[in-house]
């Protein structure tokens, strides 16, 4: 349960780093212009919190050790993952994040309270 | 200026990958399998029952004793491994006589006597080949595995300060585009496994430090062997060293000393015994507690003097920060601690860290191809390490489905069947090997890629022919361990047919036009 | 841009030999003297024993990769002999004056 919270942080902070790159952001927001500086250092500084908050709920629900384990493999596993939907199917980028975010808040409602 | 240390960066990173990246290809490859040593024991035993962890300690100690008493009266040293989690999942007892005569064996609880089951190395082999290699003296292994694994150091960070735009390259991707794709599929194998990556490479190191780094310790306690057995004696504890009374005196029960050991623990914590000295007047126990299932692989023991039962000495599981930061380094490597999720994501990386290396290797061809195309010379070099890198790539995973073939085919009567096993893996790479010198390069990537495929596509038929523990069992019945060895192979199979069908193209033939200035990309 | 090509860097055979034997040797020998002078350090410096030596030996890696890239990454093959076997001495002669410690 605690995997996948941290696997939606993860994933969703990473999209976040993504979109700020000009690259991926017309991947992803094909439709709009460019980011301003503002909005794009933004969405930078929003994904590396949403890291950062991610490796704090890992270490805190997992244990030092293993939390900071778990987090780097989950980030690996993110990373990948992104550089694959990226090359075959960037649309659907956006919709497996949310999904995976969705799937992360469910899993606080529904384990780790108890 | 900084033109030249780019370039001599990335000449270090080409050849300290190269030149060992065989050999670093099989370390990776049976390391990464290593994380499921035991759940490939298993599928290796077919007649092993499943592994139970509900037992009393108590039962398996008194067992485990009375085999021992029977079996090796006379040993220096006994060891007990009580099964706790999937790193021990059965009863195992191992002794050493002064002669240096050993043996091993998982026993049965209920028998009392060892299971049976074929002669096997198991997925433990596998594990030990990742340092010791096979067919090798020891020392001579252990010297290549080092100067590799130095080599992959140097080749990591070289490729770090190398790599310009590691940030802006973090997701990128781009498939069918020839060099520029086995750039990509490198770089983000490399980039995204990179904690992994440096961690293993370092640890691995550290696992053989002294034996890479003998005059350190020398320096500080002398060449002589009293001098290293110091050493070890400070880090470990001297109690492995108490020497014989030559007094025989029966020693006390060791499910007693389980037992205080237990009151002190709490059950279910104690994850081996080991007995020093066994029926002498000297005997020494030496019981381990389990840890704490953190990332330290030491934890906690008790020393008890054999005979009398007294408790002579308590060794935490922290005696010192430095050895401390050893332990969590070493742990971190084996990752013992891992969970299932865990151990999936240990493999994973494993796996990126593998092609990371293969995808070097066929770039390293790849560009030395558009280079010869051009300049016109072409280079014996190309053309072995082309045909070495299909017989390995390729040769290596099949040869390792061989090792399983060979473990459901050969007869279990078959004097010596473990190591035919393993001459069955070895047979096998060569003859990948010579197959991929024999034939013209891009019908040898896809002659592999199909032998590939059907090697693992069916094992788990040949499976439901020779054993009754095959999938159409294993899956109703939650049998993981089976039913999930045999889907990863279907799983490998799918990955070799994907393989099929996309690269033998894109390795052979690459495109002239394409590819950009071979160090364009390191200079933007 | 110039045409990279493997002949041009590092210059020729030799001196590509002699950087290897710099890295891989003179490396090597760096590494040791270094951490040994680390490890006497430490006992000075009322470190256990056994704690200074691992402490020294995991450096002791770090340093000899080190000294691998410092190898390459200098102009001459001179220079990659002279920068490590002048720290070299210097840290053994270090090593030499401290002598080996306190025991544990």
């Amino acid at each position: 349960m605690a995997m996948l919270l941290i696997f939606g942080l993860v994933l969703t902070g990473l999209v976040a780093l993504a979109i700020a790159m000009p690259r991926h952001q017309r991947q992803l927001l094909p439709a709009r212009p460019p980011l301003t500086v503002a909005l794009a250092l933004a969405c930078r500084i929003g994904g590396a919190l949403l890291l950062l908050f991610s490796l704090l709920v890992a270490l805190r629900a997992l244990g030092g050790g293993i939390g900071a384990v778990a987090w780097f493999g989950l980030l690996t596993v993110a990373i990948a993952l992104l550089a694959l939907l990226f090359a075959y199917a960037p649309r659907k980028v956006l919709a497996i994040t949310v999904i995976a975010l969705l799937a992360a808040l469910a899993a606080i409602w529904v384990g780790w309270a108890a | 200026m900084k033109d030249f240390f780019r370039q001599s960066m990335a000449w270090l990173h080409t050849w300290s990958g190269l030149v060992p990246g065989w050999i670093l290809y099989f370390v990776f490859l049976t390391g990464t399998l290593a994380y499921f040593d035991t759940e490939i024991d298993r599928w290796m035993k077919p007649e092993m029952p499943p592994a139970r962890f509900d037992l009393p300690a108590a039962l398996l100690v008194e067992v485990a004793q009375q085999r021992l008493v029977a079996q090796a009266p006379e040993a220096q040293r006994w060891f007990v491994g009580l099964p706790l989690d999937r790193n021990q999942p059965y009863l195992r007892l191992f002794w050493e006589t002064a002669d240096g005569e050993r043996g091993n064996e998982l026993l049965d609880p209920a028998t009392r006597a060892p299971y049976a089951a074929r002669e096997t190395g198991g997925g433990q082999l596998l594990y030990r080949m990742h340092w010791n290699l096979h067919y090798l003296p020891r020392d001579l292994a252990w010297w290549l595995v080092g100067a590799a694994t130095l080599g992959m150091f140097v080749a990591l960070i070289t490729g770090i300060v190398i790599h310009v735009k590691i940030f802006k390259d973090f997701f990128t991707f781009r498939p069918a585009k020839g060099q520029r794709s086995w750039l990509d599929a490198h770089n983000v194998l490399s980039v995204s496994a990179l904690p992994f990556h440096l961690m293993i490479t370092f640890t691995g190191l550290l696992f053989m430090a002294s034996t890479y780094m003998p005059l350190i310790v020398a320096a500080q306690y002398g060449t002589s062997k009293e001098g290293q057995r110091r050493f070890v004696q400070e880090m470990f504890g001297a109690t492995r060293e108490t020497p014989a009374a030559g007094v025989a005196q029966p020693g006390v029960a060791l499910a007693q000393l389980l037992a205080s050991a237990e009151a002190r623990w709490g059950g279910g914590m104690v994850d081996s015994i080991e007995v020093i000295n066994p029926g002498d007047a000297n005997a020494r126990v030496i019981i381990h507690h389990g840890g704490d299932g953190g990332v330290l692989r030491s934890g906690e023991s008790l020393t008890f003097h054999g005979a009398s039962g007294g408790l002579l000495d308590t060794r935490a599981a922290v005696t010192s920060t430095p050895k401390a930061v050893r332990d969590v380094l070493l742990g971190l490597h084996e990752g013992l601690f891992a969970g299932p999720l865990l151990r999936w994501i240990y493999v994973f990386s494993g796996l990126a860290g593998t092609a990371m290396i293969a995808t070097g290797l066929v770039l390293w061809v790849v560009k030395r191809r558009q280079r010869a195309a051009k300049s016109g010379v072409g280079g014996r070099g190309l053309a072995l390490v082309e045909r070495i890198n299909i017989g390995t790539v390729i040769g290596l995973p099949v040869a390792i489905g061989a090792y399983f073939w060979a473990n459901r085919l050969l007869p279990a009567e078959l004097p010596g069947r473990g190591d035919w096993e393993v001459h069955a893996m070895f047979l096998t790479w060569l003859a990948l090997l010579a197959h991929a010198a024999l034939r013209p390069v891009a019908h040898a990537w896809t002659e592999q890629f199909a032998i590939a495929t059907l090697i693992f596509a069916l094992l788990p038929l040949l499976n439901v022919l020779t054993t009754d523990r095959h999938l159409l069992r294993s899956l109703p019945a939650g049998d993981w361990i089976f039913a999930g060895f045999d889907l990863a192979m279907l799983a490998i199979a799918a990955g070799f047919f994907w393989g099929l069908c996309r690269l033998p193209r894109r390795i052979a033939a690459t495109p002239a036009s394409d590819v950009p200035e071979p160090l364009a990309e390191l200079r933007s | 841009m110039a045409r990279r090509t493997a002949r041009t860097m590092p210059a020729d055979r030799w001196r590509v030999a002699s950087r290897l034997l710099a890295a891989l040797a003179g490396g090597y020998l760096l590494a040791n003297v270094a951490a040994i002078l680390l490890a006497r350090l430490l006992v000075w410096m009322s470190v256990s024993r056994a704690d200074g030596v691992l402490i020294a030996v995991m450096l002791s890696f770090l340093v000899y990769t080190g000294a691998v890239l410092w190898a390459f990454a200098v102009r001459s093959a001179t220079r990659a002999w002279t920068g490590l076997l002048v720290p070299a001495l210097g840290c053994a002669v270090l090593a030499w004056l401290l002598g080996e410690g306190a025991a544990s």
